[in-house]
């Protein structure tokens, strides 16, 4: 299991069986972490990670750096280009953790805990 | 050859040895201050990143307020690092042809590329980061997203 200190705001990590927002089929999925457990909490918050379909991110997503070279790129380890999906966020305890893959910027961290804050406002139309 | 011609053919080699020697020598000392430049922006880059990154987790743990002038402040801070680089990128690209190995030339790089691949797309924030609760998730939780479009 992957201890409670490695999974901060910003990490990346795979989580097992992430459920669809509508029902399905759970699936293994790298999220990033938007609310870290604490010492009385052992669940998260997080926003899936998806593969960026086509060259622009939509009005929902935000873009995280990868390099397209063995390793990933130095910080997130992404090797495909790829996005949060803002609108995809769940709660999950931290035994469903299976890895820490890397970290999110800063800067891009901000622009999703952004477009989830404005997505999730009741005035949001997105 | 006269002891005198000899003498003159050795001072004039030694003038002219000297007058190129000079360029020479002011060119290493400002390769070695181009170094120091470089050393001191990746170290400032460090800071800049290790206290946004504090910032960050202390809001969205709840430990401190929001505050968008802050935001703002550091996003600034990115901007003001960036602003040299392009006269920067042209030293070292004078340095390379003159055939000077820069050190921290290729981490500096590295900085640079990655700041601007951060932020790709991004513009000053106009909205503070605030945490995210169990209100967010519970509003998404209805979302209506494709997921066909997230099979990987």
């Amino acid at each position: 299991m992957v201890g409670k200190a490695a999974l901060t705001v910003g990490a990346i990590v795979y989580v097992e069986n992430v459920q669809p927002p509508q029902g399905g089929q759970g699936k293994d999925r790298r999220v990033v972490i938007l609310r870290a457990p604490t010492a009385d909490d052992d669940t998260f918050t997080f926003a899936v990670i998806a593969t960026l379909r086509g060259s622009d991110p939509a009005k929902d997503e935000v873009r995280i750096p990868h390099k397209p070279i063995h390793g990933g790129d130095a910080q997130t380890s992404l090797t495909a280009p790829s996005v949060a999906v803002c609108r995809w966020v769940q709660d999950a305890d931290i035994t469903r953790v299976q890895s820490v893959k890397g970290k999110c910027p800063s800067i891009t961290l901000g622009e999703i805990v952004r477009k989830v804050d404005a997505l999730a406002r009741p005035s949001a139309d997105g | 050859m006269t002891v005198f011609e000899s003498a003159r053919q050795a001072v004039d080699a030694y003038s002219e040895n000297a007058e190129a020697w000079k360029p020479d020598h002011d060119l290493a000392m400002a390769c070695g201050q181009l170094e120091d430049l470089l050393l001191s922006g990746i170290q400032s880059l460090r800071e800049i990143t290790a206290y946004h990154q504090g910032w960050q987790e202390q809001v969205l743990s709840g430990q401190q307020e929001p505050d968008l002038a802050m935001d703002q402040a550091i996003w600034d801070m990115y901007a003001w690092w960036l602003r040299p680089c392009t006269r920067v990128k042209r030293e070292l690209r004078f340095f390379a042809r003159q055939g000077f190995t820069v050190e921290h030339a290729a981490e500096f790089r590295d900085c640079l590329e990655n700041l601007q691949d951060d932020r790709r797309g991004m513009v000053r924030p106009t909205t503070p980061i605030r945490p995210i609760t169990a209100d967010h998730v519970q509003r998404l939780a209805s979302s209506s997203i494709d997921t066909s479009r997230y099979d990987d």
